[in-house]
């Protein structure tokens, strides 16, 4: 949960009762799902904090006519750090590895970071990774905890790779 | 010929193209003395030094020649005479000569014999000791300086000769110096080169320029006259500056070592171009085995018929009808040649006197000079032919079978020629040298030479050159690909093997294996500027029969299209139904003035947001693409309609686009847009009855449109006829009376003739429609149409709920009525703020120019209403009956202006609004009232 901010500029033709309505809209479309640098990923607003003076803060530009609203809001951000271990659902199996999703993040996990036990087994429904010893399984829908190798932060996507090589990584218990 | 004269490593086969010769003849009889060995700094021995350093590459006739001169030489020297004169005194000297050689060999009998056998072993051994040093062409002899030309040394002329002459003209002068020897009148040269990097020239030692000139007389392709044009150089005959002739005969350092396991091509015949891997390398270092992927003719008859139809004529044609690379199959091999024609023997298999390994693979001898050895860049897929197309299976073959497919070296080998790659901020790791393992960023580059800031040492910042230093990835870092078959591709590190990097491919999500020095890092996914198949960035394509659009990024597979209605999509080459040919770049627009405008002229969006780019497309003379380098969004290409372009050097924007910024319109336009089709469109599945020509009277429905005709289908005989609309009239299937179809043009009629695009301000076709009372009415289903085709925003936006005042709202700009739903006193609205649409309307130059001011004035209206403020409507109405006034043949504009008004305070039905504008007779106000139920909600007015 971090704090934020956002300028809105807003045209005058949406001047109006509705004004503030029309504010929270374009906020929400603005800054949901996208990623700041410093904070990364945001993933909900939860409130905004100057609703009510919110004018106080704005202004209307000169040569435009639009007017100037400075958001002040919370929100709840994502920002996922290279080698940190996170719990997440997985998606989907294949050959190669499984992906795994944490919330917005989508993650790979190559079999090469997957423990040597744990074999893929294509004839498998749905296809999962199959320890020899413990009989677990890694199909979709376990919970795994992974470590993060690699991560790619898109404008609008997260994305990364991940290893269940290592204590206490991997399948974890139902 | 590997023999030497002393022991001085000499190089076999390196004095090739000089031509020695006995300068004088009574030097040959005192060559008994005994001259130290390692002299070093007689003349001859120096002259040995340079004879060694002779082009090695030169060709074979000539090293014949030579190896004549050294056999002699050997025999002459046995004693360890220093016999730097050559020679050949067996062949070209006579019967004297004979007796003296035979009185030296006696005495060396004698000698032998006197001498210690032990001593004898060792001179032995010492004269025909190997030379564990290979000569490697550099200047490492010890006493280079000490053989430095002096003053008093013979001078190094040079002499222009044909080009491309040069070895015939040295030959030449050795067979004349043999001749002239033997005439008793030797040359007085000492030696003649040339060289293949300075074509046109041949040198020649003498200690007199007269010297030379007396021994090239009479050659031919010798240039000794004076050329009449160049009378700066007026001596042909030109001294090699001293320190230039130690350059002159060094040679460059050539390192072409051919190794086991090496990648090589193959120059010539059936395997030209084919990648080979070096299995053995012969002693003699001339020829290698080689392993390559055969190219067995599995269909031999087929090929052959081919080839004579080509009637064996050119090698190209053989090359290309060579049989495609596959490994070797006996069973294939027996089932096309029959039993036998392969037989096994020690674990490989012989076919056709050529040998396989047990891999399939064929095991060939070739001339090293018939390998290309330098730039072969094998690249993955080669490689994998050889494994089978399996690249994985050679890795773990790799220890069991014969070739040795080391994908690490193969790294090394193509980073090595194909140079380092890297580029500032590259993190690399040095390979070679004593700083080798030390790891830091690229600072710079310049050419070969790279600064790298250490990081894991502080050693600070230190010059490498480019090949002495591999790039390094870390697991998790975002690469692009650089080269190779997967070039732009991007993903992200998954694991590194030494000088192979596996990533996972952002787009396919499938794990890629590339080279690390073909990788960088990278910030963004995927690529722009590629190229997929025939479509290229930014080339016009078509998606459907009516839509168009650009192509602004290019990934792998697939392309992102921003076609005409300004929506991006995500489609793959095969989705799009043909790429518009370059015929579209003679496309000419019209722009706002009427002015043309084609493709590549710079210009500005007239509204709108004032955005500018140069003209990329145009698509039937209406959309125009455009592409600004300023702009982020879709790789800078944008869409717009060519009526509302201006030239970039006229006059600044009129401001930010209103309609744009208002989400309502926004909304509606694309569907505005893509009906836009033809002028006529919203005709289609109207019921006509022609009025004219020979169908006249006939009934039927308009099927379609094209241009100034319709097509319509006759009610008596299911024809379809094209015919002008003016032969057209709308018959009311209800009423049957007949109505021009020039009503429903309206909107369209407007934008002819005043020359104005509707979507560019969509008030303007509003207003028309408006009071078009049909559509108000909707008794008839061509009604709807007319609905379909109205660009009225708020239709939806407001409409929901009321569908007629939706329309009315269509034409109040006034945006409180549809968030607030009518709370705001209107009057506000219109009398004070600013009215967004009267803007709009004041700068369309159809409508506009005038609209504005009409509402500001129009007294009349609003007088007559008796209403308390400005109609806006009024205005519009007003001026939609002065400007598109010809509908209808009945301009009862009063008449409507007093159904507006009255309409106001009265709630009145609509149903017979159809009417209104068509009918002759001017309905009753109430019924012609577009705005009754507007009322409801706008009490306010």
């Amino acid at each position: 949960m971090k704090k934020l901010s956002h300028t809105i500029h807003l045209h005058p033709s949406y001047f109006g009762p509705k004004i503030q309505e029309v504010i929270l809209q374009k906020l929400y479309a603005d800054v949901e799902g996208t990623t700041n640098g410093r904070y990364g990923y945001v993933v909900a607003v939860n409130s905004i904090d100057n609703l009510t003076d919110l004018q106080a803060g704005s202004r209307v530009l000169y040569g435009s006519g639009d007017a100037e609203f400075t958001l002040q809001y919370s929100a709840i951000v994502m920002k996922p750090f290279k080698g940190e271990v996170v719990d997440a659902i997985v998606d989907k199996v294949g050959k190669l590895g499984f992906f795994a999703y944490l919330g917005p993040m989508q993650i790979f996990v190559s079999t090469f970071y997957i423990p040597d036990d744990l074999r893929f087994q294509p004839e498998s429904n749905p296809p999962s990774f199959v320890s020899d010893q413990a009989g677990e399984s890694i199909k979709r829908g376990a919970k795994v905890r992974i470590r993060l190798m690699g991560i790619r932060t898109d404008q609008t996507e997260l994305f990364a790779i991940g290893s269940i090589k290592g204590d206490f990584l991997g399948l974890l218990d139902q | 010929m590997s023999d030497e004269e002393d022991d001085r490593s000499r190089q076999p086969g390196t004095a090739t193209s000089i031509a020695r010769l006995e300068r004088d003849q009574g030097y040959d009889d005192s060559e008994e003395d005994e001259q130290p060995i390692n002299t070093g700094k007689s003349r001859d021995a120096r002259r040995e030094e340079e004879e060694d350093d002779e082009d090695e590459d030169d060709d074979e006739d000539e090293a014949e020649v030579d190896d004549e001169d050294e056999d002699e030489d050997e025999e002459d020297d046995f004693a360890g005479a220093e016999n730097g004169f050559i020679e050949q005194d067996v062949s070209f000297n006579d019967r004297p000569q004979d007796v003296r050689s035979h009185r030296r060999l006696d005495r060396r009998d004698a000698e032998d014999m006197s001498r210690d056998a032990r001593e004898i072993a060792r001179e032995l051994r010492e004269r025909y000791r190997r030379d564990n040093k290979t000569y490697d062409g550099s200047a490492n002899f010890s006493d280079r300086k000490a053989n430095m030309p002096g003053p008093g040394d013979p001078k190094l002329w040079q002499v222009r000769c044909k080009s491309g002459t040069e070895r015939n003209v040295v030959n030449t002068i050795l067979m004349k110096g043999f001749v002239k020897a033997e005439e008793g009148d030797p040359l007085l040269i000492y030696s003649a080169f040339q060289r293949d990097s300075l074509p046109g020239l041949v040198f020649v030692e003498a200690d007199k320029a007269q010297h030379v000139d007396a021994a090239l007389k009479g050659i031919s392709n010798v240039y000794l006259q004076t050329p009449r044009n160049n009378q700066a150089k007026n001596n042909p005959i030109q001294l090699v500056e001293s320190r230039d002739m130690v350059s002159l005969l060094t040679m460059k350092k050539k390192v072409t070592t051919v190794k086991k396991g090496m990648w090589v091509r193959v120059k010539r015949g059936k395997y030209a171009g084919d990648l080979a891997q070096v299995n053995d390398v012969q002693p003699d270092g001339l020829t290698a085995a080689v392993l390559l992927v055969p190219r067995i003719d599995y269909e031999p008859d087929n090929r052959s018929a081919e080839d004579r139809k080509r009637k064996k004529g050119a090698g190209a044609a053989s090359l290309a009808s060579r049989a495609p690379q596959r490994l070797f199959s006996h069973e294939a091999v027996q089932e096309r040649y029959g039993r036998g024609a392969a037989f096994k023997k020690s674990g490989r298999w012989i076919f056709k006197d050529e040998e396989y390994t047990a891999d399939g693979l064929l095991d060939k001898e070739y001339p090293i000079t018939s390998l290309q050895t330098e730039d072969v860049h094998p690249t993955l897929t080669e490689i994998a032919r050889f494994g089978g197309d399996d690249l994985s299976a050679i890795a773990d073959k790799n220890s069991t079978t014969s070739i040795s497919i080391n994908l690490d070296a193969l790294a090394e080998q193509s980073r090595r020629t194909a140079g380092s790659n890297v580029q500032p901020g590259d993190r690399v790791e040095a390979t070679e040298g004593e700083l080798a393992g030390m790891r830091g960023i690229v600072e710079a580059v310049s050419g070969e030479v790279i600064t790298i800031r250490a990081t894991d040492s502080d050693v600070g910042s230190v010059e490498l050159a480019g090949k002495s230093v591999k790039k390094i990835f870390n697991v998790g870092d975002h690469v692009k690909v650089t080269h190779g078959r997967n070039q732009d591709d991007t993903g992200m590190v998954l694991r590194i093997n030494a000088n192979t990097v596996t990533y996972l491919s952002d787009l396919t999500q499938m794990e890629r294996q590339a080279f690390a020095h073909d990788l960088r890092e990278a910030a963004a996914v995927g690529t722009t500027g590629g190229r997929i198949g025939e479509y290229e960035m930014h080339d016009l394509v078509m998606i459907d029969a009516l839509t168009a659009g650009v192509i602004f990024q290019t990934e792998r597979d697939a392309l992102k299209i921003l076609d005409q209605n300004e929506s991006v999509r995500n489609l793959r080459p095969t989705q799009i139904s043909s790429k518009v040919g370059p015929e579209a770049k003679r496309a000419i627009g019209l722009d706002k003035d009427d002015h043309e405008f084609k493709v590549g002229d710079q210009m500005r969006e007239f509204m709108g947001e004032g955005r500018r780019g140069q003209v990329l497309h145009i698509h039937r003379g209406l959309y125009v693409f455009l592409y600004s380098k300023d702009m982020a969004e879709n790789g800078g290409i944008f869409v717009t309609r060519s009526k509302n372009l201006e030239p970039l050097d006229t006059r600044p924007t009129a401001g930010p686009d209103l309609s744009k910024l208002d989400p309502s319109i926004n909304q509606n336009l694309p569907q505005y847009v893509s009906k836009q089709g033809g002028n006529y469109r919203h005709l289609i599945n109207t019921k006509v009855v022609i009025i004219k020509g020979t169908n006249k009277g006939i009934r039927g429905m308009i099927k379609d449109t094209t241009g100034d005709k319709a097509r319509v289908e006759l009610e008596t005989n299911n024809k379809v006829v094209p015919l002008p609309f003016d032969w057209l009239k709308k018959r009311d299937p209800v009423s049957g009376q007949l109505t021009p179809l020039q009503t429903y043009r309206v909107g369209q009629a407007v934008m002819a003739t005043e020359r104005m695009d509707p979507s560019v301000n969509p008030y303007a076709n509003a207003g028309p429609m408006m009071p078009t009372p049909v559509t108000m009415g909707g008794p008839t289903p061509a009604s709807g149409v007319p609905y379909g085709m109205t660009p009225n925003p708020y239709a939806m936006a407001g409409g929901g709920r009321t569908p007629a005042p939706g329309l009315a709202y269509g034409m109040t700009p006034n945006p409180y009525a549809q968030m607030g739903g009518g709370k705001t006193p209107a009057a506000i609205g219109w009398g004070t703020t600013p009215n967004p649409y009267a803007a709009a309307g004041g700068r369309t130059p159809a409508i506009g120019g005038r609209t504005p001011f009409d509402g500001g004035r129009t007294p009349f209206v609003g007088a007559g209403l008796g209403a308390p403020t400005p109609n806006p409507y009024a205005a519009v109405t007003q001026n939609w009956n002065q400007t598109a006034g010809g509908y209808g043949g009945n301009n009862n504009a009063p008449a409507a202006q007093a159904a507006n008004a009255q309409g106001w305070g009265t709630p009145g039905g609509a149903a017979a609004g159809g009417n209104a504008w068509n009918g002759p007779p001017p309905p009753p106000p109430a019924q012609a009232n577009p705005y009754a139920s507007n009322n409801n909600n706008n009490e306010g007015w």
